[in-house]
């Protein structure tokens, strides 16, 4: 099922890239990366929407839970009324876990098309659609790149250097603008996952093939792209660096719930700022 | 308190989210066999084994001390004398005390893998490495000489005392000098050439991940006669009198006259078949990659036995059986056991091997 739907279609998508653009495979994992980032910014539009929205409704969720702390029902229906339900919340989860089999199946799928080791060239072999036009003439796949063998991990460090930064700033931007009080345990949180990602991207592109490390930073650079095109804080905040500016405050949003509000009415004015 | 936990618990989940998009630490490849009389040596993974031959019972291993991390073993060892030679995916060829399992020598010249089994000539050893390079050795683990192709090497040479002939990722096949490295020729192919040629009556047999088997006059590389399969011939082909057979990974087993390349029988086994055939006297003993091993009458390809090696778990049969006095010999790369000895008549289990 995984093969047939997600790593076969891209494994095969990405070495007619690689035929199309002159047998270079870096340049295949760059414009294939791009272009599933390009088909997927709709669900990741969606999950940035749904991060902001819980950011700014973290004052409110601490009040209620301080409020109704003996109350586990009460603060639950609370909770529901205000449109964070359990199932709500799962729904705000679900563009982010409809990424995770889009992102393995591209990891997966530059791996298999690298074909580096016996098993894996049959693998490939087993993934090639019958009507891929040339197939045998495409073995071996050429994995050299200036001074990269892109099977091998860089001797010189200088894709996990890449790695590091790139996902460090990809992660400045991932991280929500803090809520109005300044976001308290989740900010730590967030700033400790950022702080983290980093770290164990670092680490896996020491280890692993440079092809992969490629497609780590175009990743990378792709998320920062899309997020300082389609957010607003943080396209101020780049601005103000690269004019050597303050960095901007966010955005102070009061979300309350007063008796009479309609249920997630609230919610809803604070997704739409 | 509660906080950190939850931060080292969000750490964690991270992790294993990236291992799990990573797969687990897969094999690269499938295990090596060699033999002799009384003794049957698998390698694979961290270590090579040697195991009494009517039982299965453990004798030694190679590294003794488990360091998985040191030492990865795909290729089949070469059993010559009282050495027993190894290549490793860590870039290193042993030589091993083949009674002892007693290291006697390293080579630790080569820059990549060494992907391909070695081949052992009267006073040569020629390990062909992922780095695109032959690497000559003496008996002693001494470097003679080094010849360099245009792409990797993955496949073991075919070497007579004169001649040693290289097929390459590079779609060429190389005729060498054996004694200076020097090429005598080179003939480019229709695919990349991962299987090891064979070499019988001045006729090189060599199959391509293009279809193809080609018969190629070992003195200059010309072209005899060429087979079209179905699928990439990575196996390698055997000979038995005037009758090659080989088969192709979309399952094929071919039997062809060496003479002219008549196709004189085809049998579909449903599977890929990489490993070579096993010929002994008029029956064929072929693996296929779902996990059936076959019996096939050498005349006609028809079906003696048949058995799937693991009921539960059969998968992935690719490396070459071996033939042990009256035991057909099959290491599976993902079943209950490393290991499995069949009665050579009936395909019955006599024993298997776990370490």
């Amino acid at each position: 099922m995984w093969n047939a739907l997600i790593l076969y279609p891209f494994t095969n998508a990405l070495l007619l890239l690689y035929s199309v653009v002159g047998n270079s495979f870096t340049l295949a994992i760059v414009i294939f990366t791009v272009l599933i980032r390009l088909v997927t910014i709709p669900l990741t539009v969606w999950a940035q929407k749904n991060q902001q929205r819980m950011t700014e409704m973290q004052p409110l969720m601490k009040e209620l839970q301080e409020k109704y702390k003996d109350q586990p029902e009460k603060l639950q229906a609370e909770m529901a009324r205000l449109g964070f339900g359990p199932t709500t919340m799962l729904g705000g989860c679900l563009p982010m876990l409809l990424q995770f089999p889009i992102m393995i199946g591209l990891y997966q799928s530059i791996t298999h098309v690298m074909a580096v080791s016996p098993l894996t060239l049959i693998d490939l072999y087993h993934a090639i659609y019958p009507i891929f036009p040339n197939f045998d003439q495409l073995i071996p796949v050429n994995n050299h790149f200036f001074w990269l063998n892109l099977a091998l991990p860089d001797p010189y460090y200088v894709l996990p250097a890449l790695v590091v930064a790139t996902t460090w700033l990809s992660q400045q931007m991932v991280t929500p603008a803090p809520s109005a009080d300044g976001g308290g345990q989740a900010a730590e949180m967030a700033k400790s996952m950022s702080l983290s990602t980093t770290v164990v991207f670092g680490f896996m592109s020491l280890q692993f093939a440079s092809g992969l490390s490629i497609y780590f930073v175009v990743s990378n650079l792709a998320t920062f792209v899309q997020y300082a095109w389609t957010n607003e804080y943080q396209r101020k905040r780049i601005i103000a660096f690269l004019k050597r500016e303050p960095l901007p405050k966010p955005e102070v949003k009061k979300v309350t719930t007063s008796k009479g509000s309609k249920p997630g009415k609230a919610l809803k004015a604070g997704a739409k700022k | 308190m509660i906080q950190k936990i939850r931060q080292w618990w969000l750490l964690g989940s991270l992790f294993a989210l990236l291992v799990s998009a990573c797969g687990a630490a897969p094999a690269q490849s499938w295990p090596g066999l060699a033999s002799s009389p009384d003794t049957v040596y698998i390698a694979f993974g961290a270590n090579v084994f040697a195991l009494n031959a009517a039982d299965g019972v453990q004798r030694w291993k190679f590294p003794a001390e488990n360091n998985s991390s040191s030492t990865e073993f795909f290729s089949d060892p070469v059993l010559d004398g009282d050495a027993l030679y190894v290549t490793s995916y860590n870039k290193t060829a042993y030589a091993v005390d083949a009674k002892t399992g007693k290291l006697l020598w390293e080579f630790k010249g080569s820059k990549d893998r060494l992907i391909a089994a070695p081949a052992v000539t009267g006073d040569a050893i020629y390990i062909a490495s992922a780095d695109n390079n032959l690497y000559a050795l003496s008996k002693k683990g001494e470097l003679k000489w080094t010849f360099t192709a245009k792409n990797g090497l993955w496949a073991a040479p075919a070497a007579s005392d004169k001649v040693v002939y290289i097929p390459s990722m590079d779609h060429s096949i190389y005729a060498v000098d054996a004694s200076s490295g020097k090429t005598l020729w080179s003939v480019e192919l229709n695919g990349a050439l991962a299987g090891t040629p064979t070499l019988s009556k001045e006729t090189l047999f060599v199959g391509t991940l293009s279809d193809t088997l080609y018969a190629l006059d070992a003195s200059n590389g010309k072209e005899k006669w060429k087979v079209k399969s179905e699928g990439w011939v990575w196996s390698r082909a055997v000979v038995d009198g005037d009758t090659l057979y080989f088969g192709d990974l979309k399952g094929s087993i071919f039997s062809v006259g060496t003479s002219e390349g008549k196709v004189n029988w085809k049998q579909q086994l449903g599977s890929s078949v990489r490993g070579a055939p096993v010929v002994v006297g008029d029956k064929l003993f072929v693996i296929a990659e779902d996990g059936l091993a076959f019996s096939l009458k050498a005349s006609d390809g028809s079906t003696v036995w048949k058995k799937s090696i693991d009921d539960e778990n059969a998968d992935r049969l690719l490396g070459n059986p071996l033939v042990v006095n009256d035991l057909v010999v099959i290491a599976p790369i993902y079943a209950k056991n490393w290991l499995y000895a069949l009665n050579i008549n009936d395909g019955t289990t006599k024993w298997f091997f776990k370490p």
